[in-house]
């Protein structure tokens, strides 16, 4: 399941293409258009923060690139692949293996231990539990979360939870990492924390990451800015050209050293 | 995703909710419990009946005995064509008649029965001591129980006793008056029956005083099953002829309602128990609909929910079962224990009054964990049709 990334990242494509996107929502009797026509194109190694009041469309957006929900009009491809051609359980496998997530407020399934729900993406992948377990291990140690590791996920603070979602999002070594305000519920410093956590997985583990926020600050670590406004993106700002150094590349997201994420 | 993990997922689940696993489970022990010991109650008591009505060979025999009218007898004639009538191992004749039994002084009134060795070995008599006479030709007597009581013996063996016999007209050629004789024999044997007094004497002592029609006899077929048309044979004789294996046919056929009645009430136990196991798992799904929605969220496919749902109530079901099964033989094996004991302690013979075979525990078993199986049927599809974004939606 770990690709050569390598390879596929070099193509200088983009790793999401959304054509002419549009979703409409059936309320009451009327039909609600929730996004009108988006026209985005996100490239491998980028930092895209994505911007907007609430009810603009931004979570419609986000839940419409992982396959989750399916686009009235236009198309989405994830490396030249249109995600809703696939079958409902193949896009199940597409979040699987090339999509982490980390949403605002933590999800657990409750009666696993901390790693075993950093364990849980390796496991439905289909790892031999004592594999997943140590990889699942190794993330934690990375993120110095390692004592945790058998705890209850509701017994850390929001900040350690939100760091361990971190921790379940790469595990699967994904290519992109979705992130829906995951600073959202934090106070400022466990969020600066979480925000340079994930800045780190963009620099040093090259791996792009697709942001919702609503916090201004947060313009400095990305390299692309988009804004979005009534089911439109008003304007798209690039920041920082992103080049990848092929030969720093790390196939493997945890083979990177640790303390490096941090 | 692994099986193996599944089960484990699922294993986690019910253990993180160890209160509600074990009362759900409970509610199936219980039925599953209570249907094992009606089961092993009815087996037991239809076992108990049958045993104690019979041996294997006595489903072989037939009774034969003259029909009301009385037109036909039974004589040498008849018991010669009872040997025709094709897969008749042997049969043998049997004359009754009453008398006077007398020891010493006293003397009281009892049934005398005219029958051979063989005759004695198709009935399986049970002799608390002595022996059968050592032949067809000797003076020699058996008494019961109640005859040596009455007649005040002691021990019974050895002694003589005196029997007057007034033979009935219908047991003598046509025509001949009723007839009396007395005679004496020595007592070899005792039979274990304290009903009425009676003596077993060979046959020869009636036909020595002109016997010629017998009040019965036997008839033992090869196999059992001659028996019916063996049976129906001897009616169109004009006689009259039952054998055990009707009454056993009979005494099984009460059973087999009695157990359905029994399994039926179980199965209402059982029913209940399945009304709580999906109580508890929609309760479940309820609770977890957020959490089903996220792990469809990160990549677990449909069937791997589907199934995880499954695997809990088939947990939950064969918990309860095995707790079920084993509570169920253990009562059983409890209570025999304490008849056995009872019995021991007052003289009396012991009965398993509780009694199951093996196929039928691992058939108990295997119902209840299929109807747990699908009694989580539609839980885990509603749980695998969670829309992902409804459910994280949700709460």
């Amino acid at each position: 399941m770990i690709d050569n990334i390598m390879n596929a990242n070099s193509s200088g494509l983009p790793i999401i293409d959304v054509i002419g996107l549009t979703k409409s929502f059936l309320v009451g009797k009327n039909d609600v258009e929730v996004l009108k026509g988006i026209d985005l194109e996100i490239l491998p190694g980028e930092f895209v923060l994505l911007f907007g009041h609430s009810g603009c469309g931004k979570s419609t957006l986000l839940n419409t690139l992982i396959g989750l929900e399916k686009p009235t009009s236009g198309s989405i491809s994830l490396r030249g692949r249109d995600m809703y051609s696939l079958s409902e359980d193949a896009r199940a496998k597409v979040r699987q293996d090339r999509y982490g997530m980390v949403h605002q407020q933590a999800n657990w399934i409750k009666s696993l231990t901390v790693v075993e729900n950093v364990a849980y993406p390796l496991m439905i992948a289909g790892y031999k539990r004592h594999d997943a377990i140590k990889r699942a291990e190794h993330a934690l140690e990375l993120f110095g979360l390692a004592e945790y590791a058998k705890y209850t996920p509701t017994e850390l603070s929001g900040g350690q939870q939100q760091k361990v979602s971190i921790c379940r999002a790469i595990v699967n070594n994904p290519w992109i990492i979705v992130a829906d305000e995951p600073t959202g519920n934090l106070d400022t410093v466990s969020a600066e924390d979480v925000m340079k956590i994930f800045k780190s997985i963009n620099e040093q583990a090259k791996r792009t990451i697709l942001m919702v926020s609503h916090n201004p600050d947060y313009e400095r670590y990305a390299t692309k800015l988009v804004y979005m406004k009534d089911g439109l993106i008003e304007k798209v700002v690039t920041r920082k050209a992103v080049t990848i150094d092929e030969d720093q590349y790390p196939s493997d997201l945890l083979a990177m050293a640790r303390g490096n994420l941090l | 995703m692994r099986f193996s993990y599944l089960l484990y997922l699922a294993y986690r689940n019910l253990f993180s909710h160890k209160m509600r696993t074990i009362l759900t489970a409970g509610g199936v022990a219980i039925s599953v419990g209570f249907i094992v010991f009606l089961i092993s109650f009815g087996l037991g008591l239809q076992r108990i009946s049958t045993d104690q009505i019979t041996n294997l060979e006595a489903l072989q025999v037939l009774d034969v005995s003259i029909a009301k009218s009385k037109v036909l007898s039974i004589n040498d004639e008849t018991m010669n064509k009872f040997t025709k009538l094709g897969n008749v191992e042997e049969a043998h004749p049997q004359v009754s008649s009453a008398t006077k039994i007398s020891y010493n002084k006293s003397s009281i009134d009892g049934v005398v029965y005219g029958k051979n060795t063989e005759y004695l070995g198709l009935e399986d008599i049970k002799l608390t001591a002595g022996r059968q006479y050592s032949n067809n030709s000797t003076d020699e007597a058996i008494i019961n129980v109640a005859a040596q009581n009455q007649l005040a013996t002691g021990d019974a063996l050895g002694k003589e006793i005196t029997l007057d016999v007034v033979i009935r007209t219908e047991l003598l050629p046509k025509d001949e008056k009723v007839k009396q004789f007395s005679k004496t024999f020595k007592i070899v044997g005792v039979v274990n029956d304290k009903s009425a007094p009676y003596v077993y004497v060979p046959l020869h002592i009636f036909t020595d005083n002109g016997v010629v029609n017998y009040s019965n006899a036997k008839v033992k077929m090869m196999s059992k099953e001659d028996v019916t048309q063996a049976k129906l044979q001897i009616e169109n004789m004009g006689l009259k002829a039952n054998s055990i294996k009707e009454t056993i046919d009979q005494i099984n056929q009460f059973f087999n309602i009695f157990q359905v009645i029994l399994i039926s009430f179980g199965g209402i136990a059982i029913l209940v128990a399945a009304l709580g196991m999906f109580n508890t798992l929609t309760i479940s799904l309820i609770e977890k609909t957020r959490e089903v929605g996220f792990m469809k969220a990160l990549g677990t496919m449909r069937h791997d929910i589907y199934w995880l749902f499954t695997l809990e109530s088939v947990l939950i079901g064969a918990l309860g079962s095995v707790i079920g099964v084993v509570s169920g033989v253990g009562l059983g094996v409890v209570l025999n224990s304490a008849i056995f004991g009872l019995a021991n302690s007052t003289g009396n013979q012991a009965v398993e009054l509780f009694y199951i075979p093996a196929y039928l525990i691992f058939l108990v078993l295997g119902v209840s964990i299929l109807v747990s199986l699908l009694t989580g049927v539609y839980p885990a599809r509603r749980a695998a049709k969670i829309s992902p974004l409804d459910a994280m939606r949700y709460e």
